[in-house]
């Protein structure tokens, strides 16, 4: 006795055209692998490499799903009528909420629906979710970028609400990077915020940077400036680099094959040359602007449009609010980027920059590296 | 050229389904016979996220093969509330599934006071390739 097998127009090209096959399998494993072997090709339409029945393949025993019986094992008998029938399925790129949210891009020619796919189907990784990480992420899940990656393994402290906007007065000893998931979350719950509670070092930037397609530098001490540039440079990333002292800042795009930071300042100053900005300060309103630029530099990056900031230094002064630009070139002789690069694999960044590893990261990076 | 028609009284239960449906995208089944949509089946909408996905209810996915056996070739509808009546890219990876298919697609992001209606057109999708087919509508049915 044979079972009836309906076979859906998408897969009659493999049939000879035949809608109705027959087959004497005892159950639906078996009849699907008689479809296999008889006709070339089928396999690949009902089965992922593993073997697996497709998710968007259905198969129905008399009208009923094998999902709702014994699955593959379901048992057939003679005159039983089998179909398979592949999804139906689509969707639009967006939702009702999503053309709200995002109508004043919409109108802009330059981004408009197709540009506003680009960010939602970008990723970035902000490092640091301080000064410069606050407005930068802020501005970036308000514009839609659809996945954010944050590192960062600092804890909320009171001195940093004075310019760090993610971060709110009952957050403080909260972690960073959840503090800023949680404020992300309520300005914009369609992005995706990937929150990695730890130090950047040379054993994990790698690993980090390949996940995303742009990285934000957001740090505030060099052996971190500069191995977040060797790693992007190693890796091609483009990197939205920025940086803050006092009451001045500074903006510019690292874009692979156009300089680097180490063009610029291929070594570091001496240690305690340039203060932090916990020893310095730093003005509130500074890491808003420079980090807000960082963002649109990002975003411009991800749209394709403008005249991004590569081979560019701005700097901007807060006190006499003059913007000047310096131009950059990449120099052949760069130890990373350069024609005949001397560093090709990531190094120890605080032995580099003479400064030995604070003993609180010392201590937060034993404590990390036990999870 | 290939043209389809369509009665209005079609196009109005379409119009209708996804209105009632709106701000979820609705789907359903279209039975088409020489050219000619001579049945129209809403199907429930299982997709996770119905706000701007479809995915017709596996438990109504068995009307592909009632308009088979009646003889008739089988096309689907689908409703995009807030984006234009034109496959997106979705759509279009979707319909690798059933390349060829005749598709309908509303769009009801006109269908607001002072718009212009609801939008209504047909396709032919053979991945990558999106093929217009022209409606030609049947105002007496």
């Amino acid at each position: 006795m044979s079972v009836k097998v309906y076979i859906p127009t998408p897969f009659r090209a493999l049939t000879g055209g035949q809608s109705r096959v027959e087959t004497e399998a005892g159950d639906v494993k078996g009849l699907l692998g008689d479809l296999e072997a008889r006709f070339p090709g089928m396999r690949d339409r009902l089965r992922d490499e593993q073997g697996v029945l497709h998710q968007f393949i259905n198969v129905y025993v008399n009208s009923e799903e094998i999902s709702a019986l014994d699955g593959e094992a379901t048992a057939l008998k003679g005159g039983d009528d089998v179909s398979i029938i592949p999804a139906v399925a689509g969707g639009s790129a967006f939702t009702i909420e999503e053309v709200k949210r995002y109508s004043r891009h919409f109108l802009l020619q330059d981004v408009g629906p197709s540009g506003q796919r680009k960010l939602k189907n970008a990723r970035v990784l902000l490092i640091g979710a301080g000064g410069l990480g606050s407005p930068a992420g802020l501005y970036l899940a308000a514009a839609g970028v659809g996945t954010l990656g944050l590192i960062d393994f600092d804890v909320v402290d009171h001195s940093n609400l004075q310019r760090q906007v993610l971060h709110f007065t009952d957050r403080v000893g909260d972690l960073k990077v959840e503090s800023a998931k949680q404020t992300i979350g309520m300005l914009n719950p369609n992005v995706k915020v990937e929150a990695h509670n730890a130090i950047l070092d040379s054993s994990n930037a790698f690993e980090l940077f390949r996940e995303y397609d742009y990285v934000l530098n957001g740090v505030d001490n060099f052996p971190a400036r500069y191995l977040a540039n060797d790693a992007a440079v190693l890796l091609g990333k483009t990197l939205i680099d920025g940086g803050i002292n006092q009451f001045e800042g500074q903006v510019t795009v690292y874009k692979p094959g156009h300089g680097c930071y180490r063009c610029l300042y291929p070594a570091p100053p001496p240690p305690g040359a340039v203060p932090s900005c916990a020893e310095a300060g730093v003005l509130g309103v500074l890491p808003g602007i420079v980090g807000s630029m960082q963002a649109l530099e990002t975003i411009k990056q991800i749209l394709g449009i403008g005249d991004p900031l590569v081979g560019r230094l701005l700097l901007f002064d807060a006190l006499s609010m003059e913007f000047r630009t310096l131009k950059l070139r990449r120099d052949k002789g760069c130890p990373v980027c350069g024609d005949h690069p001397t560093i090709t694999e990531l190094i120890d960044y605080h032995e580099f920059c003479g400064a030995p590893i604070p003993a609180e990261l010392a201590d937060q990076r034993d404590r990390v590296a036990v999870h | 050229m290939e043209t389809v028609s369509i009665a209005r009284s079609q196009i109005d239960a379409i119009v209708a389904h996804a209105r009632a449906g709106a701000p979820d995208e609705v789907c359903g089944v279209v039975a088409v016979r020489e050219g000619e949509v001579v049945r129209v089946m809403p199907t429930r909408n299982a997709a996770a996220t119905p706000r701007n996905r479809f995915e017709i209810d596996s438990r109504d996915l068995m009307r592909v093969v009632e308009v088979e056996r009646e003889g008739h070739d089988v096309g689907f509808y689908h409703s995009h509330p807030v984006s234009v009546a034109y496959p997106s890219a979705t759509d279009i990876g979707f319909a690798e599934l059933w390349p060829g298919a005749l598709q309908l697609m509303v769009s009801l992001r006109q269908d607001v006071p002072g718009g212009t209606g609801p939008e209504f057109h047909a396709y032919r999708i053979v991945p990558p390739q999106v093929n217009v087919v022209p409606l030609v509508i049947d105002e007496s049915r």
